[in-house]
């Protein structure tokens, strides 16, 4: 899995590509716990993003977590398969999907 | 992903500036020493000049002092004026401070009778002392070729009472006939010639000092890089004999998890929980089966028999490894104790929740499913917490028990979860699974998917057991992985309702 990080002002954008699963979660774990400071809205771009386990539902759970509390996450270009598991899962009504 | 690359660049670069700095080591002492050589090359020629024109200057100094000398020589020695003689040859020294002393020896006839006077500078005074000559000066070639020649320098020689390099100017002293009687000879001390040579070497280890010192420096530099690559070796075997260590009890905790499962043969040997359970085994048959990925996965599946209904559930811990065999078998112990009083589905889910969020600091959490199937009524109630949708299967008919979603367990506190109802008939079988089926990939990262369950049921003529059910969806997703690595656990529970037996209807 490839993460592009692009931050702007307060604005911190993560375009993931591949999976995020068992394997690659940890990838996202590190990009993304202890490393919000300061972040008014996080955005993940799921454009190229195949598929969610539930490793990767925990790292997007965490995230949403901290943001919750210091501003907004939000979630954009989920493909249907993915939107399954969130409504699935019941991560839909948690998470904000654009 | 990035840490490993970021491990190989680092060390590539390491290697890139220690060859640079060994190659430039090696260039700055090339130059050093091509310089050093050059310039030392220079100085000599330039001091060789030097030499050469200063050992001119003093010859010259001796020989014409010599040869000025001679005729007053000649004239005093004829009248056999020794005293004045000597005085002149005194003279001679004092006046050249270049020499050391002058020789003075007769031509020795046949009587072989010596006559040698040597006239010399005393070096701690500075006068002007003389002396008979001792030893038999015949011998040297001096004398002998003072006689012969008209002028004669000797090989530098190494003088045993100055213990320095000399060299003497031999001039024959003649009579009126013309013949050689004596020789004089100037004694030439060769010291500048040896401070030179003492010197030249003293600049050579001066040259060599910078030179040696980069080498030593390139030798520390190998040093240090050896070091490293020892030292870095020596981790790499503790990190990998740590990683077998973790490996080994990786496999312990996939042993232990595996234990914690529910042999589905203790269904028809010995359930006697309560009430009924005697006959379990004339209302249901159980199968369960769990294919774990390499690392230790987290998930369960639980079930036994209380007050005639039956309790089952199935989990998916979210991740892998210790954390997740962790909250898995929190979560078995939590269900027994949770369904041991509570019956309905959802508030089974709701009390399990609550436990898994109590401090939950990591974000972990499960999906669950939980069933409670009445033996002699076959009605159903479940309830599920962000899990997949099981089958039920009836002969040639198969649909999935619909549900509201909810989230896992351990992630929002107070989330309420619905009991839904449903009803089984005889024959009817349920299929609940994780998503280690539903998500088993094959080498073009294709997922088995919802869509290959249904065929490959329905390629089946039928399903009488749960264990054909497990085993024919067990071959259908090894036939399509094909090969490729188990990401997931592959869990499966089948239950098949036997129906109302008849001794239990009335009961």
């Amino acid at each position: 899995m490839q993460i592009t990080k692009t931050t702007e002002n307060d604005k911190l954008t993560l375009a993931l590509e591949g999976r995020l699963d068992t394997l690659t979660a940890p990838l996202l774990e590190a990009e993304v716990v202890g490393k919000l400071d300061g972040v008014k809205t996080l955005v993940f771009d799921f454009q190229n993003l195949a598929y969610v386990s539930s490793a990767g539902l925990r790292i997007l759970f965490m995230a949403q977590k901290v943001m919750s509390k210091q501003g907004q996450m939000i979630l954009r270009n989920v493909n249907s398969d993915i939107n399954d598991i969130f409504r699935v899962t019941g991560f839909s009504n948690i998470l904000t999907i654009e | 992903m990035n840490s490993s690359r970021h491990a190989k660049i680092r060390s590539i670069a390491v290697l890139i500036v220690a060859a640079l700095i060994l190659q430039v080591t090696m260039a700055v002492q090339y130059f050093s020493t091509r310089n050093a050589i050059t310039s030392e090359i220079m100085e000599m020629a330039q001091r060789d000049v030097s030499t050469i024109n200063r050992v001119a200057e003093v010859k010259k100094i001796a020989e014409s002092a010599l040869i000025q000398a001679a005729p007053e020589v000649e004239r005093l020695f004829a009248l056999g004026e020794r005293d004045s003689l000597y005085r002149v040859l005194q003279q001679i020294v004092k006046d050249h401070p270049e020499l050391v002393g002058i020789d003075f020896a007769c031509r020795v006839g046949s009587d072989g009778k010596r006559d040698g006077y040597f006239t010399f500078r005393n070096e701690e005074t500075g006068g002007i002392e003389d002396t008979i000559i001792g030893f038999d000066y015949t011998e040297r070639s001096w004398y002998r070729e003072g006689l012969k020649q008209n002028g004669f320098w000797t090989e530098p020689y190494m003088s045993h009472y100055y213990v320095i390099l000399m060299s003497t100017y031999a001039y024959p002293v003649r009579n009126a006939k013309g013949e050689a009687v004596a020789v004089l000879g100037a004694d030439v001390p060769m010291h500048e010639l040896s401070a030179m040579t003492v010197q030249l070497y003293e600049n050579m280890n001066h040259s060599l000092l910078p030179v040696l010192g980069l080498q030593l420096l390139g030798l520390l530099l190998l040093g240090f890089i050896m070091y490293r690559s020892i030292h870095s070796v020596r981790k790499l075997n503790e990190v990998s004999a740590e990683k077998e260590l973790i490996n080994k009890e990786l496999d312990i905790a996939n042993r232990i998890q595996a234990a914690m499962l529910p042999a589905t043969t203790l269904i028809t040997d010995s359930i006697d929980v309560a009430g009924s359970s005697q006959d379990a085994k004339d209302h249901i048959d159980i199968a369960g089966s769990q294919v774990p990925a390499k690392q230790v996965g987290g998930d369960f599946y639980d079930f036994f028999v209380r007050d005639g209904k039956l309790f089952f559930d199935i989990g998916d811990v979210c991740g892998k490894g210790i954390p997740a065999a962790l909250v898995m078998s929190m979560t078995q112990a939590v269900f027994r104790s949770v369904a041991a009083k509570e019956s309905s589905p959802g508030r089974i889910l709701q009390d399990m929740n609550a436990v898994a969020c109590r401090g939950n600091t990591t974000g972990m959490f499960t999906t669950l499913f939980v069933g409670v199937l009445d033996l002699a009524t076959g009605t159903l109630q479940y309830s599920s917490a962000g899990h997949d949708k099981p089958y039920v299967i009836s002969g040639k008919e198969m649909r999935q028990l619909e549900f509201t979603p909810g989230l896992p367990i351990g992630i929002v506190e107070n989330q309420a979860y619905q009991d839904q109802e449903t009803r089984v008939v005889s024959g009817d079988m349920l299929m609940l699974y994780t998503d280690g089926l539903t998500e088993a990939m094959n080498a073009d990262k294709e997922l088995f998917g919802q869509k290959r369950i249904a065929e490959a049921i329905k390629a089946q003529d039928s399903i009488v057991s749960p264990k054909q059910l497990l085993d024919t969806l067990s071959q259908a997703v090894t036939d399509f992985v094909c090969g490729a690595e188990q990401s997931d656990d592959l869990t499966m529970l089948a239950i098949l309702y036997k129906g109302p037996a008849a001794g239990l209807a009335g009961k």
